[in-house]
């Protein structure tokens, strides 16, 4: 009893009243403390088991980024008539930033004379592995193109002697458990991946809270985070995501530039390919073909002085991949990386505003109209 | 011949010690390592951490009342094993140093004679501050000595050490301090030497309290120690609350605030005057938070096994003056410094204010070194916190010929002025709260010389948001409502809430969890 008024006095929960002296008996005061404990214990189970299930039944609790696209997807689609042919372009930021697919659905609906849904699926340091991923998610969730547009980009196939930009911050937690199968075929560090996955089941709320706070306070998480895990507010209705500058200053544009060598030091001395993006990209043209969905390589624009980053012994081998790899799979390459002016980027490899207008009417007039058998003028 | 016979005793013990250790290092090193990969850090705020706390937890309280010294020798080995994951040799070494305390306190408890006891006590507190002295301060102190005799023009003879590659063991400072207060009290008499030897190894290696204090009382805590713990839910709601919020404090708010004041206090060179105005703001938040959260995760730790450590932390940026910002901070290493050091030195009341003067400066830098081995560290405590505790000492003796300035000053409006100016001087001298003084100087520097730079590059929005949050969280304390509206709370509602607050905490965590700022004392 001693123990019990003692305990009182430091306690956080204090039965005090203004005259200092507890009011409630030690028995009520017992009771009560089990009833706080118990109460917690089972409110905190309730929401841990309830968290589990929601991120096992939903993908746009884990993979938020993810869930987003697709529901655009879905919105766009049910914005056209049913059946409406549907371009999809898959990569990287690089077309995020870079592929205004609203400018060419509007352009290509003028010109076929029917609705076109087009929609930018770029997304953040999305490999070639990822890439197969959302593809085979987008097909089971009921998707399919008419066009599938591929980014290819060098960088994502050379990780040099570290990881490669697509595995780097990535979290186990975007994954389902077969997915987390599949991809130990391309070389991704299953382990930390699988380990991720299962902090999930043990602390849901500390293993999702970068999924949770992108859509509760995003303000909260580093950009690196952001972009990861939410869609930027700067996204349109077609998944473009442009720059937020439209011009920048020498001075600015050195600045980036410097940053990005830093980012990608390793490419200089890195003069082979990775084995593991290269299976995934065989296995993406694969899913295609037995899909029977028309896919279309394509090499994102590039600064002159980015594309020297690249060793030459990399960029022949990456070519005489993608050419072995057309010829097997009958797709198109299309090599657009010197498309642009060195003006139109804001750090080597990013497309500016204007830049990406420009790269995408001349997209759609060199790649996308060919395919819906549009004249060219 | 007597040194020769010592020196020669020393190395067969040594031998005899390598002996050993050499035929179990396979299975020992094999053991350890496992241990190591199961609970990598001697962090509260782990998972690993939270899985080796429910075994413990439920194997203790599984274990029969009856079986108290059962418990005890639980509780030991789970807290050897605590430390032995992080460093074996540093465990068998705490362990040891334990041990011959314990000795040490037995033979002054078997004995009266005046001179044997003093020579023990000698002999103990010269042990313990040797091995502190030898990890934490000889890189310092050999460096500074190198220095010195090469500014001299004399050659030192060795080599600077890399203080960085010294290993200083966890909580090393703080178990030094428990082991020699409890030699001095058994030699004062306040306290009879613990015959039992698992308890007295629990005093020390209790893990709660092992790496980051509290720094307990030997007394206080040896008897809890003899009282057989029944489970009482009072003590576990305590507990677990205490927990909770020193979580809280911790992931929600001591590390968010790291990301605004750390980038800054790395490099202050290309900040704006601004950015480190708010990122001292940030690191006394930071360092407040951080500290107290660990003391209240311990202090909930120990409830949760049945003992009460002291509450190290009471509101103390509401102080309002210097004097009560020490009687509120850090509570368990203040009143040691003032009970075995300051006490001594000054000799009690009716000295001169010269020598209370004299001691409360050389008290505070005794306190500053205990921190750590740098200057920075000294001038913080030394010279800026002694120098204003004298500054107040006068002006408190001044106002008592004033007494309408005295008057003034305790009035609401005063007493607010008195607690944002202490508030205002403690931030002042965070920036010395660091090893590298050069970087604390530079940080001045940037904050004084209105300088323009970069911000720090993080939303502001959230740094306000913390800082008024932890602003009302003081309010409601010390007005007393949030004492009262807990009392009232139905259980559900404050069960539900601890919940709410817990899923909260693990949400608001940012992306890199930094580490206990007190574990590197």
């Amino acid at each position: 009893m001693g123990i019990t008024r003692k305990l009182i006095r430091f306690s956080p929960a204090v039965a005090v009243d203004s005259s200092g002296s507890s009011r409630k008996r030690p028995v009520s005061r017992r009771r009560r403390a089990f009833g706080v404990v118990t109460a917690g214990i089972i409110v905190y189970v309730i929401s841990h088991v309830a968290l589990i299930a929601a991120s096992e039944f939903s993908r746009q609790l884990r993979d938020p980024l993810y869930g987003t696209k697709e529901l655009q997807l879905q919105r766009l689609e049910q914005s056209l008539p049913a059946g409406s042919p549907e371009v999809i372009f898959l990569g990287t930021s690089r077309p995020m930033c870079g592929f205004d697919a609203g400018r060419t659905q509007e352009l290509l609906t003028e010109k076929i004379g029917r609705p076109v849904a087009v929609y930018n699926w770029g997304i953040p340091a999305a490999g070639p592995v990822m890439d197969l991923i959302h593809l085979k998610r987008m097909l089971r969730d009921g998707h399919r193109p008419s066009l599938l547009l591929l980014e290819i980009f060098p960088a994502c196939f050379a990780s040099g002697a570290g990881e490669s930009i697509d595995v780097m911050g990535l979290d186990g937690s975007r994954f389902d458990w077969s997915e987390l199968e599949e991809v130990r075929a391309y070389d991704y560090p299953t382990n930390r991946l699988r380990t991720e996955r299962q902090a999930v089941l043990i602390a849901p709320w500390y293993s999702l809270r970068y999924q949770i706070m992108g859509k509760l306070l995003p303000s909260t998480l580093p950009p690196h985070l952001r972009l990861r895990n939410m869609c930027h507010p700067r996204t349109d209705r077609n998944g473009w995501c442009p720059t937020e500058m439209d011009q920048l200053s020498e001075e600015e544009r050195a600045g980036a530039f410097s940053r990005v060598k830093e980012e990608f030091r390793h490419l200089p001395s890195t003069e082979t390919l990775d084995e593991g993006p290269v299976r995934a990209l065989r296995d993406m043209l694969a899913v295609a073909n037995v899909e029977k969905i028309p896919l279309s390589l394509v090499w994102m624009p590039e600064e002159k002085n980015f594309h020297k980053l690249y060793h030459p012994a990399l960029v022949a081998a990456f070519n005489r991949c993608l050419h072995e790899l057309a010829a097997e799979y009958g797709c198109e390459i299309h090599d657009a990386h010197e498309w642009m002016p060195d003006a139109a980027f804001a750090d080597g490899y990013h497309l500016l505003r204007s830049g990406a207008r420009s790269f995408t009417e001349r997209l759609a007039r060199e790649t996308i109209e060919p395919f819906f058998h549009v004249p060219s003028p | 011949m007597i040194l020769q016979a010592l020196r020669g005793a020393f190395d067969a013990c040594a031998n005899w010690v390598i002996g050993i250790n050499s035929t179990l290092a396979p299975y020992t090193d094999w053991y350890f390592s496992r241990l190591h990969e199961l609970l990598p850090d001697p962090f509260f705020n782990t998972q690993a951490f939270l899985l080796f706390f429910a075994l413990v937890f439920a194997l203790y309280w599984l274990v029969p009342r009856r079986w108290q010294m059962t418990r005890i020798w639980l509780l030991v080995a789970a807290s050897f094993h605590f430390y032995a994951a992080w460093s074996k040799d540093l465990a068998f070494l705490v362990t040891t140093t334990t041990l011959a305390d314990y000795l040490f306190g037995r033979l002054m408890g078997a004995t009266e004679r005046k001179k044997i006891r003093f020579g023990v006590v000698f002999a103990s507190i010269a042990m313990n501050l040797g091995v502190l002295c030898y990890f934490k301060y000889r890189g310092f102190f050999l460096n500074e000595l190198h220095d010195s005799l090469l500014r001299l023009g004399y050659d030192p003879g060795y080599g600077k050490l890399d203080v960085a590659r010294i290993i200083v063991p966890f909580g090393i400072s703080f178990y030094t301090f428990e082991a020699i207060s409890y030699a001095v009290d058994v030699y004062r008499r306040k306290i009879a030497a613990e015959r039992s030897l698992p308890r007295f190894l629990l005093f020390i290696l209790f893990f709660p309290h092992l790496v980051s204090g509290p720094i307990v009382r030997a007394g206080d805590f040896l008897r809890q120690s003899r009282r057989p713990k029944r489970w009482n839910w009072i003590r576990a709601q305590v507990g677990a609350q205490f927990l909770l919020m020193g979580v809280f404090k911790k992931m929600a708010i001591a590390d968010r605030m790291a990301l605004f004041c750390d980038q800054v206090f790395r490099n202050p060179a290309g900040y704006s005057s601004e950015a480190c105005w708010l990122a001292v703001l940030a690191f006394a938040i930071r360092i407040y938070c951080d500290f107290s959260g660990y003391s209240d995760m311990a202090v909930g730790l120990a409830h949760l096994f049945g003992y009460k450590l002291t509450n190290n932390f009471n509101m103390p940026y509401l102080a309002e003056n210097v004097s009560e910002f020490w009687r509120r901070w850090h509570i368990s290493l203040s009143n040691w410094l003032r009970d075995y050091i300051f006490i001594p030195l000054s000799g009690g009341r009716g000295s001169s204010q010269l020598r209370i003067c004299a001691s409360l400066v050389l008290t505070l830098t005794i306190g500053g070194i205990w921190h750590g081995a740098g200057w920075s560290y000294i001038l913080l405590f030394g010279l800026c916190f002694g120098l204003m505790q004298i500054i107040h000492r006068e002006f408190k003796s001044y106002c008592t010929t004033r007494p309408r300035l005295d008057a003034a000053l305790q009035t609401k409006l005063g007493t607010c002025f008195r607690v944002l100016l202490t508030f205002f001087c403690t931030n002042l001298c965070w920036p010395l709260f660091q090893p590298d003084l050069g970087k604390a100087l530079e940080l001045y520097g940037r904050m004084f010389s209105f300088a323009a730079g970069k911000s720090i590059g993080i939303s502001e929005g959230i740094f306000w948001g913390i800082v008024a949050f932890v602003a009302f969280c003081h309010l409601l304390g010390k007005s007393g409502l949030w004492q009262r509206i807990n009392a009232r709370l139905p259980a559900p509602i404050l069960g539900i809430g601890c919940a709410g607050c817990l899923c909260a905490t693990m949400l608001v965590a940012p992306p890199t969890g930094a580490s206990f700022v007190y574990f590197q004392f």
